[in-house]
């Protein structure tokens, strides 16, 4: 089967990320990483930026900032901070996470102006884009709370060599002290959960290896999109059969519905309509919107696939605009399970169902 | 407030001692009134069980008399068992207070529109400062039915409430005009081939359609009530000739597509308004995207129950 040549992206608006990407690609295998020699108690590091990580229980939060914006930029609308690698004090198992942007004395502060926020494995090669690195968490404007299924998590070991990148929007307006954070949460240490594995797919092109095929009009910030309604198409295929316990939606403003059909069965699989303003600008994506479900549900190989994503810009909206429409799918390799078998789970209700798992603790 | 239930013709009891509207039909009905709200209430009735094909079950209409001089500021109706337990907004299909002393503003000799509803049930609150008047002892009329689709259930109450203004209070008067993606009109359907009173058959997948809209009389809405099915994504109203999209709303769905409410920062509601005039060219349309392994037929609305003044707004502050 072909590799899939659209879809799966990162988080939203991509300019500064596909920079970011780049740069990854080519520096990944020089950077110095992390104090591995660092006590494990503290992996927070003093690169020369903002970006700290600290472990508090079962959660790791990386912080970036303080910092004043508008910053400097190596992209055409994001800002984006130097790069900061890390590694875990254990191995550890991410079963959810959340960002969040506001000021040094905790006030918020306004989801546009956050660009992105990544997380990189440097260890691992993407499953969804052969030769690039294993993108397993982020946000963007949307920030939503992401909680996966019980019994499920994306492993992190403590050897793999982690990247956080954040990007800020050029045109924040004036403020200082900004501070950036993705928060993850965690399995306690000792618990083994099913592992997730990460896969994107969009109707842009996500995979930065492919973007010398993007069609006319594709930039790194999306597909253009036009006043009044607009809808785009993209075939997707995967690389792995999976089951997906998890969809986390990415879109930009306008956006109005995008979904993933399976076409070979004739199923949609995933819709997703966001919370807009009246001028379609995005507030985020109610958790009721949110794919969620530990049955999951088939991806193969041998299955076409399409995503659609409707826009709807305003007749009297000037400039350009682009659009996304992306899911990270959190998925298990191989088929979905047959009725009755449960995950590894951190719960003591689950545990109690699987005596099994439950010795690994 | 006190209540009446009624049963081949019913009454208000406004517990004011004004002379009591009919409600002239077998099923049981009753409207409530004080000074603050008149709640017409449809039921109990046991629904669910028709095996008509038809997707809405119709309920006979309703008469009463307005048992005092009334200005509209808002409506909110809402589905319940006659034990008081709410029920899914899915089993109505929609409520209406119609007003057949007066001639339709965009519907030539259908009765006048005041208020609707249908599955979306949104709570409607007009600008301050504006209202519907309707005279005492005008004689109404309320509309209303049922999903055959719904669940089988016993004892349903379909409420309609209408918030009034204090009496005495200065209210500018409004007006209605409704405009549809699908026809709207009884007295001059002019409905395409897939084209149902249920609305629009959607296909599966994405389903967009756009009409044209004309306004005959120049207004300033100040309130738009938006009105669609499950499956909707978008419901627009431009201005073709200024290039200008007015109304833009996008439903609350479940994850499946069902209707959950319009949210309340997708409603238009300003006292500044914006123009509608006879000259300008309009365009009303819809987006469906109805899961693709549904096979059953399912048909799609999009319209705005315009609340607006008449002639131009004024000029901004």
């Amino acid at each position: 089967m072909e590799p899939r040549d659209r879809g799966r992206l990162a988080p939203r608006h991509l300019k500064g990320t596909v920079a970011l990407l780049r740069l990854i690609l080519i520096l990944g295998h020089t950077y110095s990483f992390a104090d591995s020699s660092r006590s494990q108690s503290d992996p927070s590091l003093t690169t020369p930026t903002h970006t700290t990580v600290e472990v508090s229980g079962d959660t790791v939060t990386v912080r970036f900032g303080p910092i004043d914006l508008p910053t400097g930029h190596d992209g055409d609308l994001a800002a984006s901070l130097p790069k900061h690698v890390f590694q875990l004090p254990r191995d550890m198992y991410l079963t959810g996470y959340k960002a969040a942007l506001f000021t040094e004395d905790g006030t918020p502060l306004p989801r546009e102006y956050l660009h992105h926020i990544l997380m990189i494995n440097l260890s691992r090669e993407s499953l969804a884009c052969p030769g690039e690195v294993y993108f397993f968490a982020g946000a963007g404007l949307e920030m939503s709370e992401a909680t996966f299924p019980s019994g499920y998590g994306v492993e992190l070991k403590q050897s793999d060599r982690l990247m956080a990148v954040v990007g800020f929007y050029h045109e924040a307006p004036p403020t200082t002290k900004v501070v950036a954070s993705l928060t993850m949460q965690m399995a306690p240490a000792g618990v083994r959960l099913t592992p997730l594995e990460v896969y994107h797919i969009g109707v842009n092109t996500g995979c930065y290896t492919k973007f010398a095929d993007r069609p006319a009009g594709e930039t790194d910030e999306g597909l253009p999109v036009h006043q009044g309604i607009q809808v785009n198409r993209a075939p997707i295929s995967f690389r792995i059969d999976g089951c997906v316990k998890y969809a986390y939606p990415h879109a930009h403003d306008h956006v109005v519905l995008f979904a993933l059909e399976d076409v070979t069965h004739r199923r949609t699989l995933l819709r997703t309509s966001p919370m807009v303003n009246r001028d379609g600008s995005l507030m985020g994506f109610a958790p009721h919107q949110v794919f969620q479900d530990s049955s999951g549900f088939p991806v193969t190989t041998q299955g076409q696939y399409e995503m659609i994503m409707i826009h709807h810009r305003p007749l009297q909206d000037q400039g350009s605009r682009f659009g996304m429409a992306n899911y990270i799918l959190y998925l298990t390799p191989g088929p979905c399970p047959q009725d009755g078998v449960q995950p590894r789970d951190v719960s003591d209700n689950h545990l109690t169902k699987d005596p099994v798992h439950a010795l690994d603790r | 407030m006190s209540s009446a239930a009624c049963a081949d013709g019913a009454g208000v009891d406004s517990g004011e001692g004004v002379e009591a509207p009919q409600l002239l039909n077998r099923i049981p009905a009753s409207v409530r009134f004080d000074a603050t709200a008149l709640t017409v209430t449809v039921g109990p009735v046991d629904i669910g069980q028709e095996a008509d094909a038809a997707a809405h079950a119709p309920l006979p209409a309703f008469s009463f008399v307005a048992p005092a001089d009334l200005t509209i500021v808002g409506y909110r109706v809402h589905v319940r068992t006659r034990q008081g337990s709410p029920l899914s907004r899915a089993y109505l299909h929609h409520f209406s207070i119609l007003d057949p002393t007066r001639s339709s503003t965009f519907c030539e000799g259908a009765p006048y529109l005041l208020v609707g509803s249908g599955v979306e049930q949104t709570e409607a609150r007009f600008p301050a400062g504006y209202g519907l008047r309707v005279k005492k002892g005008t004689g109404l009329l309320a509309v209303a039915a049922f999903y055959h689709g719904a669940a089988p259930s016993s004892d349903v109450l379909a409420e309609l409430t209408m918030f009034l203004a204090p009496q005495g209070a200065h209210i500018e008067p409004l007006d209605t005009y409704l405009v549809s993606v699908t026809s709207d009109c009884y007295t001059r359907y002019v409905r395409t081939a897939d084209e149902t009173e249920e609305g629009a058959r959607l296909r599966p997948g994405i389903a967009t359609r756009s009409v044209a809209v004309t306004f005959p009389f120049e207004a300033c809405i100040k309130y738009a009530y938006s009105h669609l099915h499950d499956f909707a994504a978008l419901l627009t109203l431009s201005n073709q000739s200024r290039r200008h999209t007015l109304l833009r709303t996008v439903p609350d769905l479940t994850l499946d597509g069902k209707m959950r409410g319009i949210p309340h920062y997708q409603i238009y509601s300003d006292r500044g308004g914006f123009p509608v005039i006879p000259e300008d060219r309009y365009e009303l349309s819809m987006i469906y995207y109805t899961p693709i392994q549904m096979s059953a037929p399912r048909y799609g609305m999009g319209m705005y129950i315009l609340y607006l003044t008449r002639g131009p707004c004024p000029p901004p502050p």
